[in-house]
């Protein structure tokens, strides 16, 4: 409870009218005092009232992730029987979040409002319940009074994947080499040629046969059956850079949370591409499967993930297709078998 | 900005300035002044235009100049300060730009009011008040609404009217509980007594003439378990007349013994004793009014005085309205030692000697001679108002009993006073006040300006003896809504103005011992007037009833009114509805029974007028009753 | 029902596809309603004939595409083929330009064919080589797939799940009809000789008067109530959008007309719930189309229905 500028004028013309009261004894200027009391301490007990029996939920429309602002919907509810809540200003209660500030009008007695706010998560993870700060300066403004309420949300905070997984900076490949980045489905257009007899039909691209005046096919990359996995190598030794005094090194957190992202986005890219993805980390895995669906059944474990001491899960093998390892630094990378296109993406790099 | 804010702060500047200008007290020059409050606040209301900042600023200066001169010429800076407001406000109605503005408004609105408080104390303040409160708490909710961005989102009116209702029963709540001084430290009264006569160390003959039309109330009375009849509240004696004025000669005034709160002029047994508590209006003398002979005075000062008349003066002229209890035991002899000066005469009266021989010479003893004096003067001259003035070098007592004949209290008293000192029987003259009207509305006695009066007190067998040979005139009662009005006025001086630490201790003893409710009736005399409170009790109940109605037409359309009464009407049938339910819910419900194809028709019209385009015809309302009778009378089965 | 033609459809289909009213109705209020028909079930519960008895009661042209994993976007839509005679590109529209399109088992297909068939479904026009080609009216797409825990298919992804009005179930037919489904004659030969109870313009003329019907200000409410509750329920990931909103509101005027009325009553968005919201959901745990109806029915109940 704290009187605003407005408040503390009023409360310094009272007391001085207080003071006149005494002097004259005139009982009207006692009415004018008694009013202006009456002023203060309806001020004070509305906005306790005002702010009693409200609970806040926190629901989210869409997948959230961090960084990424999102328009959550945040229910503000009146849980009094008879008395309406009026002019709430919602903020932000805990550093987790930042959020633009909303405000209820009027919430009518066991009703819900909704508000819109666009929040910002600033980390992945999984927030079982967000503060706010329900702020109220009803009915005249003369004091503000602020609580905090914990709205109940049980929102999943999904890494922030990177856009441009393109351009990424490339490890040294353990396989064969290929580059993953160009890696198709099998629909993808991988040249042209010309038409040979037995070929599909369907497959003739009559743009570059009226061209060249001789038909010509479509060849397509063939890449039906390869698998994905994933391997985000979550150790805490991989994310060590030398410095510290005795010798040994100092975990980067930062380095960590980069390397998270990139196996959330190297996921959603080769899922967009249309194959079979599975996600391994040390305790964690994800089996294989396809489509935006599965993205999310990798991002919720991405979401909770955390630095283990050591490798406990599978180990990819040559026989499940591409191996992606996703790690912290040249430092202390997890030696994989060799696989297929197997690709060594680290985080410090980005 | 809406409109309705800029409106709320014009009418509270607009109410704080009039709450000045009513008081009576401004240099009529604001007046014009104040003025300015309408082409301000039109000019904003209609454009939300301001004045340049230049002119603003020059007439700021102009305004403190004035100002400085104001409290020079006037030495009363108060009254200065009153004016500057007036100035400040209609500055202010060419120059409201952001949101703080507002709020100064209110401010020296508020100021204005404490300054109208200090000026008045009329019924009038009371009203202005009221509508001071409605239009803050509209304002500052408004306000609120505005610099929180949820204006437009929420309905106003349901807060507004909630807040407003609670904020006056709490300022009555604060009124009642904070402490009260009866005393004024520093500073002088600005409160205009009211002009009367006769009550002054010194009287001009004919005075009385000039106030007996006046209505002007003086004071209320509250009289215990006595009726007030035509009773002489007695104030001032007069006992040298030298022709042309009445001089009241004791100069001295002894200081009254006070015990607890009361101040014992004489001893007496609260049994012989009538109470009397006036409300005395501020009027300029320091003598007070009771019966006599009093015995003793209950009131909240600081030091009450007395003179050898029993008359009972207050330190000072009351500056505010003052309330005391007289204890008075009417009908006990009061002695008196004859005096010399009782028994005075201005020169050149040997025609009144003749007559006052004349009028007595059948009057066996002194008693019996006064007697006859009041008898001739009732009897012989007429009562009058309009009395032409004397002839040159002819006094007034000389004109009014050889020549005109007519004449008012004064001029009767001071003829019987003159006649009785011509027969040596020491006499003087009372001023006061006779009768006064009793409102039922209250049961109190209201006495007025109107009712001054003077009478005759004679020193007979050691005994002051009162005579009055005025011959009672009969005057129009008052209409019965100018004694409600009084009425009110009455409980405005009484509970409010009049409010004292004596009655807060009265409420908080009634509070803390429920019990002693008796000893509080008695204190607090608050009468239950049942005719009264009806009609607002009936007013509230109307409109409570209308809104009640309106809210469910409201949330409720006709055919919605149908069907809720379907589903109960087929509850009480035994029916298990699910709530609410919904057109299906209920066919299949009813399904198989005999109930079903009324039903079935009863939910298509409901849907048809609820969610359809067909608008409820009088047909249609006949049948849904009809077939609502029909589901209640049925037989379940075939 | 009021509605004389409808009324001989409805006959007309009830007749061939026995015991499966709900689903023969459901598919009437989509074509009303302009919407699309995703069908889920099993191979062989009569989805096919479903759509091409549909196609043939009322005097529609009908194409069958069944969908495979080497089916290629322009194999549905149409080609652009080079005229050595003219020297100059012709079109030569794919199956996709019919009035009813039975796409079979879509989750067969390959994402790419899948979109584009989607795309030119929901905009009704298809663009090949810069240039436009209005699909028929009317126009419907009449989708199946296999149920999701089927190997080897690609499941519509939920932007695409979103163009679909209704999500209908069909079921095995219950015993009596199954028998007789048995029993008579198989294949489509039956449907060819089939005469159309409706011609072209009377089912143009009744989808105008469906988008007339009224929906009054409280079913509005009611309706966008369940649709934002879908969006707050704790086990649900994404909710419905607003697309989702207008097919619903679509489908209620549909059903509404359907049931013979010029009206939508608050029991139309109660029915519809279900059908037109469950796959427009993600939950949060699981993905079983039937835990989706679950949770909408759930919600359903739990929205004051306006009186």
């Amino acid at each position: 409870m704290k009187a605003t500028g407005e408040g503390k004028r009023f409360i310094l013309a009272a007391c001085l009218i207080g003071l006149a009261a005494l002097n004259t004894g005139n009982n009207l200027i006692y009415l004018i005092l008694s009013l202006m009391l009456a002023f203060i301490v309806i001020s004070l007990a509305l906005l306790r009232l005002n702010l009693a029996g409200l609970a806040l939920r926190l629901s989210v429309p869409h997948p959230v992730f961090a960084g990424e602002a999102s328009l959550v919907s945040l229910s503000v509810i009146n849980s009094r029987e008879r008395l309406p809540a009026y002019s709430l200003r919602l903020a932000p209660g805990d550093a987790a979040f930042s959020a633009e500030p909303a405000y209820c009008g009027v919430i009518e007695p066991l009703s819900v409002s909704e508000v819109h706010p666009r929040v910002v998560f600033q980390r992945r993870g999984y927030f079982r319940e967000t503060a706010f700060v329900i702020d109220s300066g009803f009915p005249f403004l003369l004091f503000r009074r602020k609580i905090t309420a914990a709205a109940p949300s049980g929102i999943l905070v999904y890494p922030a994947l990177l856009e441009d997984i393109e351009r990424l900076p490339e490890g040294s490949a353990a396989g064969d080499g290929r580059d993953f980045r160009f890696m198709g489905r099998g629909d993808e257009l991988h040249s042209l040629r010309e038409y040979r007899y037995g070929d599909d039909l369907r497959r003739i691209h009559w743009k570059a046969s009226a061209k060249t005046r001789n038909l010509m096919v479509r060849e397509y990359a063939e890449h039906q059956s390869a698998r994905v996995s994933v391997v985000l190598d979550n150790r805490t030794d991989a994310y060590g850079v030398d410095g510290g005094g005795d010798g040994s090194p100092i975990i980067q957190d930062e380095t960590f949370e980069k390397a998270v992202s990139l196996a959330g986005s190297v996921a959603r890219h080769f899922l967009d591409a249309g194959f079979p993805v599975r996600l391994l980390s040390c305790r964690k895995t994800v089996p294989f499967g396809s489509g935006a669906e599965h993205l999310f059944t990798i991002l919720d474990v991405l979401a909770v993930v955390r630095k283990e001491d050591a490798w406990e899960g599978p180990e990819p093998s040559g026989r499940d297709g591409i191996s992606i390892l996703v790690t912290g630094s040249r430092r202390n990378a997890l030696s994989l078998p060799a696989g297929q296109g197997d690709t060594v993406l680290y985080a410090a790099d980005i | 900005m809406p409109q309705i804010y800029k409106l709320l702060t014009g009418l509270l500047a607009f109410t704080g300035t009039v709450s000045l200008l009513l008081s009576g007290e401004m240099n009529p020059a604001f007046s014009v002044v104040g003025m300015g409050l309408f082409p301000g606040y039109y000019q904003f209301l209609r454009s939300g235009l301001t004045a340049p900042k230049w002119t603003v600023s020059l007439l700021s200066f102009l305004t403190l100049i004035v100002f400085g001169f104001d409290a020079l010429v006037s030495r009363d800076l108060f009254l200065a300060v009153a004016h500057l407001t007036i100035a400040f406000q209609v500055i202010k109605a060419f120059d409201l730009r952001d949101p703080w503005d507002h709020l100064q408004v209110y401010f020296v609105s508020l100021l204005q009011l404490v300054i109208a408080s200090e000026l008045m104390s009329s019924l009038v303040f009371g009203g202005v008040f009221i509508v001071f409160i409605v239009l803050l708490v509209a304002a500052m909710v408004l306000s609120h609404f505005l610099t929180e961005g949820g204006y437009g989102m929420v309905k106003m009116v349901r807060p507004v009217t909630v807040i407003t209702v609670v904020t006056i029963c709490t300022t009555a709540l604060f009124f009642v509980l904070l402490p009260r001084t009866p005393y004024r430290f520093v500073g002088k009264s600005h409160f205009r007594s009211i002009r009367t006569a006769g009550f002054s160390e010194r009287v001009e003959f004919g005075s009385f003439g000039t106030v007996k039309l006046d209505p002007t109330v003086i004071m209320r009375i509250e009289m215990e378990g006595r009726r007030a009849g035509m009773d002489y509240w007695r104030g001032l004696t007069m006992d040298f007349f030298d022709g042309t004025t009445w001089r009241h000669s004791e100069r001295d005034r002894i200081p009254v013994s006070r015990k607890d709160d009361t101040f014992v002029i004489i001893p007496f047994r609260q049994e012989d004793v009538v109470a009397q508590k006036i409300f005395l209006e501020p009027i300029d003398s320091d003598v007070i009014f009771c019966l006599a002979p009093v015995k003793a005075i209950k009131a909240e000062s600081f030091r009450l005085f007395v003179d050898r008349e029993r008359a009972v003066f207050l330190p000072g002229k009351a500056s505010r309205k003052t309330v005391y209890t007289a204890y008075s035991s009417p009908g006990e002899k009061v002695p008196g030692i004859a005096e010399q000066r009782y028994l005075q005469l201005p020169g050149g009266i040997q025609k009144i000697r003749d007559l006052a021989g004349r009028i007595a010479s059948g009057g066996s003893d002194d008693r019996g001679r006064a007697s006859l004096i009041e008898e001739y003067l009732k009897k012989n001259y007429v009562y009058s108002l309009t009395v032409r003035r004397p002839p040159a070098r002819v006094g007034p007592i000389e004109d009014f009993l050889f020549t005109s004949r007519r004449g008012y209290c004064e001029h009767y008293a001071t003829s019987m006073v003159l006649l009785l000192r011509a027969l040596g029987i020491p006499a003087r003259i009372v001023n006061g006040f006779h009768g006064g009207e009793t409102n039922e509305f209250g049961n109190y006695l209201i006495v007025r300006q109107s009712d001054a009066h003077s009478w005759v007190e004679a020193l007979i067998g050691g005994y002051w003896v009162r005579f009055d040979p005025t011959p009672s005139a009969q005057a129009a009662g008052p209409s019965v809504s100018a004694l409600l009005l009084d009425s009110i006025t009455m409980a405005w001086s009484r509970y409010v103005v009049g409010f004292s630490a004596e009655d807060q201790r009265k409420i908080l003893r009634s509070v803390a011992l429920p019990v002693a409710l008796p000893s509080l009736r008695e204190g607090m005399r608050l009468k239950w007037n049942p005719y009264f409170f009806l009609p607002l009790l009936i007013f509230i109940l109307v409109v409570l009833f209308i809104r009640v109605r309106r809210r469910r037409a409201e949330r409720y359309g006709f055919a919605t009114v149908q069907f809720l009464k379907l589903v109960k009407v087929l509850r009480s049938r035994g029916f298990n509805m699910p709530s609410p339910a919904t057109g299906r819910d209920i066919r299949e419900r009813v399904a198989g029974s005999a109930l079903a194809g009324t039903v079935h028709e009863f939910i298509r019209l409901y849907e048809e007028n609820r969610f359809g385009s067909r608008e409820v015809t009088p047909q249609d309302r006949k049948r849904y009753a009809a077939m609502l009778r029909q589901i209640r009378t049925l037989p379940l089965h075939y | 029902m009021t509605n004389q033609p409808l009324k001989q459809l409805q006959a007309r289909l009830t007749s061939i596809i026995r015991g499966k009213e709900e689903a023969v109705k459901m598919a009437t209020v989509t074509f009303l309603g302009q919407g699309n028909l995703l069908i889920e079930d099993v191979p062989g519960v009569g989805k096919t004939t479903l759509a091409y008895a549909l196609a043939k009661s009322i005097d529609c042209s009908f194409q069958r595409i069944q969908f495979t994993s080497d089916l290629l976007p322009s194999d549905i839509i149409g080609v652009s083929v080079f005229n050595q005679e003219v020297r100059e590109f012709e079109f030569r529209p794919g199956p996709l330009f019919a009035n009813i399109v039975l796409a079979d088992e879509i989750n067969r297909t390959n994402p790419k064919t899948q979109s584009a068939l989607l795309e030119a479904m929901n905009e009704r026009r298809v663009t090949v080589e810069r240039r436009t080609y209005r699909l028929p009216e009317p126009f419907m797409v009449i989708a199946t797939q296999n149920p999701m825990e089927y190997q080897g298919t690609f499941p519509l992804p939920e932007s695409q799940l979103d163009r679909f009005m209704m999500h209908i179930r069909l079921g095995y037919p219950a015993p009596q009809y199954e028998r007789q489904a048995v029993l008579e004659q198989s294949g489509f030969d039956f449907l060819d000789r089939l005469e159309p109870v409706l011609t072209r313009q009377d089912m143009l003329r009744m989808q105008a008067e469906t988008e007339a019907v009224l929906t009054e200000e409280s079913i509005v409410d009611y309706l966008l109530a369940i649709v934002g509750e879908t969006r707050r329920h704790e086990m649900i990931r994404l909710g419905v959008s607003t697309r989702g909103a207008q097919f619903f509101l679509r489908a209620v005027k549909a059903l509404a007309y359907h049931e013979g009325r010029d009206y939508a009553v608050p029991d139309d968005v109660k029915d519809l719930a279900p059908l037109v919201l469950g796959h427009r959901i993600i939950l949060k745990t699981r993905k079983y189309i039937s835990d989706a109806v679950g949770v909408i029915s759930e919600i359903v109940d739990k929205i004051p229905v306006p009186v």
